[in-house]
């Protein structure tokens, strides 16, 4: 009976502890360009394209090039290993998935978010 | 107004139909009656509002809110019949509408097992907070009562509705939904039995009386979630069937506990232990469900998902933590109050026995559970805690389920050849190893096809266990007992599926691709060749519709693949939906996703807003700032249909800037323009407006088309490219392939449950109860 117990919480407390370590490897924090420069680690940015700046898709190497700029008005150049998504242009905002190498962003996956007028704001109702 | 009449009437009929079969305790017959009575007033209430909501839809009445803010005149007739779920109000009623449905087959079988009015009971409750869903989040507001700031009158009736996501219009959109919401709304029944089970003291029976509609909910739920990842496949081009994504994984959180307690119940039903495991997870399946509609619907998870979400209002989202507080505290407490009363009885299994290896293996599954339910809701505990906000990466995802899913397909194998209780330990140790030897074949030619990954080796070496050892048991019992093939179906479904997933996932090969109009390519052993694109459901005039056509080519043989690019007035055409094109053989799928189309212009040129600056890049990083349009000239030459347009453009050179007016010539008639080129100065160049963009809706952000080029040189054709993702997925049929077993072996399972299930000997007080009942 004790030993049932005993084996049961132990492995609890064992699935606990990998499971903690393998999260914390594996989360993946909100930052902006200065806290992904210092840490050096994998992170999310969200921010505008810099449309300035242009943008490039190149299909041979399948890397997309672009200017973000973050929550503190930083600008960075990102390099996506990916495709161009295809409602990039009008994103709202844009998340980036990767980490720094030299001076570039280095992405691996993105996201857009598009306006949300596409719910149905009061406006749209004169042109229906 | 009266669609609104009815769900006030639906909310009574749902207070007076719980009050009722609450208070029908004992001997009240009559109650009873009209707590049943309430409860068909209910359904037809909610039938009636569904039947409103419908013609509402078909009638296109865009009066109301939600028929302008989902549907349009251009929707096929299926298309538009199914935006009757497409938003979140929609939805909870097709919810309710199927909880409903299901309890009117539940009443004459909870009454035939003599649990109606504790079932019943907890199962009105439900649809109450339902009906009051459905109060605030009315699919029949008017468009001035939502939008009370525009001054509109109460009659306005715009033209047309704004219109389903392309994304959706399929029909897919006909099918996903209101399966995956049976099996949302079946998991009602567990929970109920379970709460009827304590309520009347039954720790035992409920089980029995729960499990075929238990295996019904976990079958059909599955079902419905991988229709959802075939959808996803087929046409929205995501490039597999299952990405890990928050809705998705919030879908199968409900899903593994549910066969957690498939599991477990027929432990309990075997032994009589797992009594309390069988109540918490009856509880937590149907608490998961609710957890789920909480997260795809309060928005928490916007910025993590590739779904979008609206919004709801903080009302609404107050009223879904309600929601699931209480039915979870309910739960919760009911069993805490009857700990007492529950059997202490500890049974020890035997571990060379049936249902020690099954609750093993419920472990596994309740611990897959929990890293799926802690990876999808570390958004929401970052936000809660307030510390950084985090989620976490798909690995995480992969490289926990990767060993449990082999501990589990081991543990499956090994446990048919269990007996309860306890098994000759000779017999078995022969049987596993010839089996495991017997495996080891197939395993040997999957690594000879370029599987190195010992983790997925012992994958493909473990399905293959328990893929042979159920197909043995299949043969076997076939003739004699076809009922009882159902279980091994299924598991043999999913050693399929896993091997599809072995297959299509990690042995995939990925390519991209640029074609230009009559390019030839070649990639991943096949020839691909952009010949040509045709524009489809030209009927309707609030898209633009091609279909590319690449031809494809291997060994001499030529097929047509067609991905679809969508240019729809639901985002004002300012980019295009995309749908890939797939060809199936017996080795595998090639699967060809557009990934987004350009028109070329092979000399330097920008595409420039009022106020833009852009760059030549291909011209010394030229800097273009396009200022204005200038239309002073436009009407100038009226009698020959030409308007001159104008462009003040500031342009910044290396060493000089300066700023100009570019013309181009529009025929009105025809739409062409001709670009008047000027000489860049002290340079062999002129630059051109060579036309521009219109937006209809918003002239201002019209865009005009600037190019440079050699003097006298002339003006090259522009060409239109497709860029592709070109995929090879080997075997990636046996993934359906697995689930249509897996669903088929539930369905088998129902039957054979069903009949063994004759109801207990009744008591002679309930038996008179019944038939006064039934007089």
């Amino acid at each position: 009976m004790k030993r049932r117990y005993i084996i049961g919480v132990s492995a609890i407390i064992l699935f606990l502890i990998v499971a903690f370590i393998s999260f914390d490897q594996s989360k993946i924090e909100y930052a902006n360009f200065e806290k992904a420069k210092n840490t050096g680690k994998t992170v999310q940015v969200i921010g505008q394209w810099v449309k300035e700046k242009g943008q490039n898709y190149d299909p041979t190497s399948n890397l997309f090039t672009f200017y973000l700029k973050d929550s503190n008005d930083e600008i960075v150049k990102v390099i996506h290993s990916g495709a161009k998504p295809n409602n990039f242009e009008i994103a709202d905002n844009i998340v980036v998935k990767g980490k720094f190498n030299s001076d570039e962003f280095h992405s691996t996956d993105i996201l857009t978010k598009c306006p949300s007028k596409y719910e149905g704001q009061a406006d749209d109702l004169m042109k229906y | 107004m009266i669609g609104k009449i009815f769900v006030f009437l639906a909310f009574a009929s749902a207070i007076s139909a719980v009050l009722g079969y609450l208070f029908s305790v004992g001997k009240r017959e009559n109650l009873i009656k009209t707590a049943r009575y309430s409860y068909y007033a209910l359904l037809v209430m909610i039938l009636i509002i569904s039947i409103i909501h419908l013609s509402n839809i078909l009638a296109h009445n865009f009066q109301v809110t939600y028929v302008w803010q989902y549907s349009s005149r251009e929707l096929s007739d299926f298309l538009l019949a199914s935006t009757f779920y497409a938003g979140q109000e929609g939805s909870f009623l097709l919810w309710s509408l199927m909880v409903a449905l299901i309890g009117y087959f539940l009443i004459p079988y909870a009454r035939k097992h003599n649990y109606e009015w504790a079932v019943m009971g907890i199962y009105s409750l439900i649809l109450t907070f339902l009906t009051i869903i459905l109060i605030f989040k009315s699919p029949f507001e008017y468009i001035w009562e939502t939008f009370p700031d525009e001054g509109l009158t109460p009659s306005f009736m715009p033209e047309n509705g704004r219109g389903l996501n392309p994304i959706l219009q399929n029909y897919w959109m006909a099918i996903h939904p209101p399966i995956l919401f049976i099996g949302y709304s079946a998991m009602t029944v567990p929970y109920a039995f379970a709460l009827a089970g304590l309520i009347k003291r039954d720790y035992k029976n409920w089980i029995n009386v729960s499990l075929p509609w238990t295996i019904f909910a976990t079958g059909i739920l599955g079902f419905g979630i991988m229709l959802g990842g075939f959808w996803a496949y087929e046409t929205l081009g995501w490039g597999g069937f299952w990405g890990w994504d928050p809705v998705e994984n919030s879908s199968l959180l409900p899903w593994i506990i549910a066969v957690t307690l498939v599991h477990t119940m027929l432990v309990q039903r075997r032994t009589g232990g797992l009594i309390k495991t069988n109540l918490i997870l009856s509880i937590m399946s149907f608490v998961l469900v609710l957890y789920a509609t909480f997260l795809t619907r309060s928005g928490v998870l916007g910025d993590t998902s590739v779904h979008s979400f609206a919004d709801p209002g903080k009302f609404i989202y107050a009223l879904l933590v309600i929601f699931q507080i209480t039915f979870f505290t309910l739960g919760i407490s009911a069993i805490i109050l009857r700990l007492k009363d529950i059997s202490r009885q500890k049974l020890e299994f035997n571990p060379s026995s049936r249902e020690f290896i099954l609750s093993l293996g419920s472990v596994m599954l309740l611990v897959s559970a929990a890293v799926i339910f802690l990876g999808t809701s570390w958004p929401l505990i970052t936000e809660i805690l307030g510390v950084t906000k985090s989620s976490v990466e798909i690995e995480f995802y992969n490289t926990w389920n990767l060993p449990l899913i082999i501990g589990i397909l081991l543990l499956n194998g090994a446990s048919i050849y269990l007996s309860w209780k306890s098994t000759d330990l000779k017999n078995l140790k022969r049987n596993i190893i010839t089996a495991l030897i017997v495996s080891a074949i197939p395993t040997i030619i999957i690594i000879a096809f370029g599987v190195t990954q010992i983790g997925l080796i012992i994958l493909a070496y473990s399905s293959i266990f328990a893929l042979y050892i159920n197909s043995k048991k299949i043969i076997k019992i076939i003739r004699q007992k076809p009922r009882s093939i159902g279980a091994y179906l299924s598991h043999a479904g999913l050693a399929i599926m896993m091997l599809g997933v072995l297959a299509s996932g990690p042995m995939s090969q990925t390519d991209h691709l640029s074609l230009k109009l009559g390019e030839k390519q070649t990639t991943l052993g096949h020839h691909f060749t952009f010949i040509g694109k045709e524009q489809i459901e030209k009927q309707y005039p609030d898209r633009e519709k091609y279909q590319y056509l690449i031809e494809v080519e291997r060994n001499g043989s030529k097929t047509i693949l067609t991905p679809i690019v969508n240019w729809s007035d639901f985002n004002a055409r300012e980019a295009p939906f995309l749908e890939p094109s797939i060809k199936t053989i017996f080795t595998g799928d090639l699967y060809v996703a557009p990934l987004n189309v350009e028109t070329r212009l092979e000399i330097p040129y920008v595409i420039v807003q009022k106020g833009e600056t852009a760059i030549f890049e291909d011209f010394d990083n030229a800097k273009l700032s396009f200022v204005k349009f200038d239309m002073s000239q436009i009407m100038q030459e009226q009698t020959t249909h030409i308007a001159k347009l104008g462009a003040v453009i500031e342009l910044q050179l290396s060493d000089t800037a300066y700023t100009d007016t570019l013309y181009t010539s529009l025929d009105m008639h025809t739409g062409n323009s001709d670009a008047i080129w000027k000489t860049i100065p002290n340079s062999n160049f002129e630059i051109g407006f060579l036309y521009f963009i219109q937006n209809r809706e918003n002239m201002p952000l019209s865009k005009a088309v600037i190019a440079i080029k050699e003097i006298n040189a002339s003006l090259p054709e522009p060409t239109e490219a497709i860029n592709l993702e070109i995929t090879f997925k080997p075997f990636i049929w046996l993934v359906w392939v697995g689930v249509i077993f897996i669903f088929a072996g539930m369905m088998i399972s129902i039957t054979k449950y069903q009949k063994k299930n004759q109801p207990e000997p009744v008591k002679s007080i309930s038996k008179a109860e019944e038939v006064k009942i039934a007089g």
